[in-house]
């Protein structure tokens, strides 16, 4: 119960109607009912030995009259808004205070955001907000009444730092349960390793203008499709594809047809808000690949096999496979293998996928690569460490490595690598180098449920679609999120992001996937409430049907 | 509350079903018990009647017709024969024409109290003018109101129904002030029936106090509603009175109840064994039931006599 949680406002207005309710219930009692009786002879004898209700005299009846205040005591609690201490998911919400604008009022309608945003998900019976700005202030404490959360919000400094943030996160670790959350409503955030399995979401910051753009799909019907919203329910979109049109959502959808423009002007017809949305993700070309003649023929089946590639004539290839083909070309060179270098000199090569491509096949194949042991392949290691042959340890052999020449680079490979039966990933990992040599963006290749972090222009939700069909939804501000995929192949406008298993289990809380962003609103909260209303109601029942039938002793 | 008219038509009081009653009344009324007729009362005055009672000697201006000529003989003294004069025994009727015996209160149920008031002074008096006694009826409500001089002889019956037919009913109940005047009332004694519901508002040691002064010999009838004993009433109430428009506030519940009925019973007892003491008579009507029936029942229990 929180009913010092409540507001000087609200306690003393619970108060009044509470004496309030008192007095109507005595008023009630003492609301005579008038009986013509034949004569008054035995009445007023009686009478005169029984003393009537008064309204401001003592009751009576002192079981009517408990009866009547626990009922009363009942709904106080009721509007107190009690919830069962231990059961239900809680939420800690961390708010960037420092985003908030410095105008009075866009502040205030941030705040008023972040408080609907708050009421329509909930927080459940532990669940607390703080504001981080320099340092972490408490906005509401658990079961607080969230209209308090603007007053309180008002009364912080502007500006400010975002520095309190892993502060606030050490406190939020610290107070979560099994199946609690923290939310964190902030601009992307990169967590420290040891704090991986940190059950972290991202909840996009409020904006103050109210129109924004959800998402761009590729319809199965082969047009773009934009999803929209606005605060008035109206979006107009204004672009120019070789003809100025102007489309109007409906359904929040608008369809824009086979080609993408590259820049939108959304507004709202009512509100005057517009806004520029510069697509961030088009559709790529396929990558010309060509295919010299003595290239291994899994190669040609490789491209087949793969959308964004397709076999190319020597001229317009991007990337060659073998050692014919235009000299300005990237190239993969598939080695025999015997080119044995001095042993343990090798580097991770290159940047994303390509350490993990190395990764993979290191892990896959059993080889331990001792130097690299210490040194695990991960992101953000540098090319120019990459120029020497990945060397299996055991055998000494070589296996891979990332030739940097005067005309393109080059990757060589190792023959003996190429047996699609013992491993299945290959074509894919094969695909992804073929990427990089021909300088595409490349689908992310992730390890399960470790941080994703993507480039995003627009705040939103990215809808993470799978083969077998699967949905994801994440929440992101802008410019950048962090999001965490299961196991899958998963496309995300157009793009492609592999998520393998990961070899190390991940915490339970950080594993388990998340359905959805909708997190869980209302209908998870404890029916104590609606059980103390219930209550309430039967208890006036029996006193009102107990008082008419006179059995009150 | 439900509340009839304040007087019935002839034709509802006194149908021919009850007109028809009467006889059969008649007949259970004359089944004396071995402890003599209630009503019967013979003359002290010695005048011109059947049955010899004694001697006096003679003297001047004494009816020669009345001296025993066999007791001269043996004793050669005028004696004069006397006989017992029979009288008509003088019944008088106090009929409550209050307001409480024309409605049904809350909580009760059934016809009200009137129409067996008046048909129990009917049969009644059926059965008094048929045994040659003389009638007067005296209705009451907060004042005594018209009353119906004495009358005998079976004739007088009919005029005796008019009579009852055409009174109203109204006003509050004054049994004790009426009992007080009658008792002041100088007159042959007789038999005073009260027909009334004994619910004055001066309350039951009044109204047994009244009865107490009055010279006359006692039957107490007393027209009860169905409910009254124990009203169905509960809750906080305003209770009205309808006679007097006075209100008592109470709250009825179960232990209330109790001592309403214990009140009523208590009342109920005194007024029974008041009439006992006075070798009179106490009965009861019920509104919801024939009044012939109910007084054939009384007459033939011994419960009552005239």
């Amino acid at each position: 119960m929180t009913l010092l949680g409540l507001s000087p406002f609200a306690f003393f207005v619970g108060l009044g109607a509470l004496f309030a309710g008192l007095l109507l219930l005595q008023m009630l009692r003492v609301r005579l009912r008038r009986a013509r009786v034949d004569s008054l002879l035995f009445f007023v004898e009686i009478a005169e030995q029984q003393r009537p209700r008064s309204l401001l005299g003592l009751p009576r009846r002192w079981l009517s009259f408990l009866l009547a205040l626990l009922a009363l005591f009942l709904l106080w609690f009721r509007y107190a808004d009690p919830a069962l201490e231990a059961k239900g998911p809680s939420r800690i919400v961390l708010v960037d205070a420092a985003q908030a604008p410095q105008g009075k009022e866009a502040r205030a309608a941030y705040w008023r955001k972040v408080r609907e945003g708050l009421e329509s998900k909930g927080l459940g019976p532990r669940g607390a907000v703080y504001a981080v700005q320099g340092q972490c202030s408490l906005l509401l404490a658990p079961k607080e009444a969230p209209s308090l959360l603007e007053r309180r919000a008002a009364e912080l400094p502007l500006g400010g730092q975002r520095s309190g943030l892993y502060e606030a996160l050490q406190m939020a670790a610290e107070r979560l349960r099994a199946g609690d959350q923290i939310l964190w409503m902030g601009p992307g955030i990169e967590l420290p390793h040891t704090w991986q399995g940190l059950p972290l979401l991202q909840l996009p910051t409020p904006e103050p203008a109210e129109l924004g753009c959800e998402s761009i799909l590729l319809d199965p019907s082969g047009d773009w499709v934009l999803r929209v919203w606005s605060s008035s329910g109206q979006v107009v979109a204004d672009f120019d594809d070789g003809r100025p049109r102007h489309l109007e959502a409906k359904d929040g959808r608008i369809v824009l047809g086979a080609q993408l423009p590259e820049r939108i002007v959304l507004r709202d017809p009512l509100s005057k808000i517009q806004r520029v949305l510069q697509l961030p993700l088009r559709a790529k070309p396929p990558l010309r690949v060509f295919l010299s003649p003595k290239a291994p023929e899994i190669f040609r089946d490789l491209i087949l096999s793969d959308p964004g590639l397709i076999l190319a004539e020597n001229a317009a290839a991007d990337v060659v496979v073998g050692q014919a083909g235009p000299a300005q070309a990237p190239r993969l060179r598939v080695l025999d293998g015997t080119a044995t270098q001095s042993p343990v000199q090798a580097r991770v090569l290159a940047d994303l996928p390509l350490p993990i491509l190395l990764s993979k096949l290191r892990s896959d194949q059993g080889r331990c690569l001792d130097p690299l042991q210490e040194e695990a392949p991960r992101p953000g290691i540098s090319r120019t460490q990459a120029r020497d042959w990945v060397v299996d340890a055991s055998s000494g052999r070589a296996l891979v490595r990332m030739v940097t020449g005067e005309n393109a680079p080059e990757l060589q490979l190792a023959s003996w690598l190429l047996d699609f039966e013992d491993d299945r990933d290959l074509p894919l990992l094969l695909g992804f180098a073929l990427r990089v040599l021909g300088g595409q963006r490349l689908p992310a290749l992730q390890p399960a449920g470790s941080p994703l972090k993507l480039a995003v222009r627009e705040a939103g939700v990215l809808r993470f679609h799978s083969q077998d069909g699967r949905e994801l939804s994440f929440a992101s501000t802008g410019p950048s999120c962090s999001v965490r995929l299961p196991e899958g192949v998963w496309q995300l406008d157009g793009e492609r992001i592999v998520s393998y298993p990961a070899a190390a289990p991940l915490p339970a809380a950080a594993a388990a996937p998340s359905k959805s962003p909708q997190l869980a609103s209302f209908a998870e909260r404890s029916p104590l409430p609606w059980l103390l209303l219930l209550g309430a109601a039967i208890l006036l029942g029996v006193d009102m049907l107990l008082y008419h039938r006179a059995r009150l002793p | 509350m439900a509340e009839t008219d304040e007087n019935l038509p002839s034709e509802e009081l006194f149908d021919a079903e009850f007109l028809a009653s009467l006889d059969a009344l008649r007949i259970w009324a004359r089944m004396v018990p071995a402890g003599g007729r209630h009503a019967e009362q013979r003359s002290k005055a010695r005048g011109s009647g059947v049955e010899f009672t004694d001697v006096r000697p003679y003297s001047p201006g004494d009816d020669f017709r009345a001296i025993d000529w066999a007791l001269f003989q043996r004793l050669d003294k005028f004696f004069l024969r006397l006989f017992l004069e029979d009288e008509d025994l003088p019944v008088h009727f106090l009929l409550d024409s209050s307001r409480s015996m024309a409605v049904v209160g809350e909580g009760q149920v059934g016809p009200p109290r009137m129409k067996s008031a008046l048909q129990s002074v009917a049969a009644l008096a059926y059965i008094l003018l048929e045994q040659g006694d003389r009638v007067s009826v005296q209705p009451f409500a907060d004042q005594p109101g018209p009353e119906l001089p004495g009358t005998s002889g079976s004739r007088s019956f009919r005029r005796l129904l008019a009579w009852l037919a055409q009174l109203r009913f109204g006003g509050g109940t004054g049994l004790v002030d009426m009992l007080q005047r009658f008792a002041q009332r100088r007159g042959r004694r007789g038999l005073a029936v009260i027909v009334s519901d004994f619910l004055d508002p001066a309350g039951p040691a009044a109204v047994l106090g009244a009865l107490g002064k009055l010279p006359h010999a006692l039957l107490l009838v007393r027209i009860k509603q169905p409910g009254e004993e124990q009203p169905q009433l509960a809750g906080e109430l305003r209770l009205v009175d309808c006679e007097q428009e006075s209100e008592v506030t109470v709250t009825v519940d179960k232990s209330f109840l109790q001592r309403y009925r214990e009140a009523y019973m208590r009342y109920d007892a005194d007024l029974r064994s008041f009439a006992s003491k006075r070798r009179g008579h106490y009965v009861e009507i019920r509104s919801d039931q024939a009044v012939p029936r109910q007084l054939a029942q009384l007459f033939r229990s011994g419960a009552l006599q005239l």
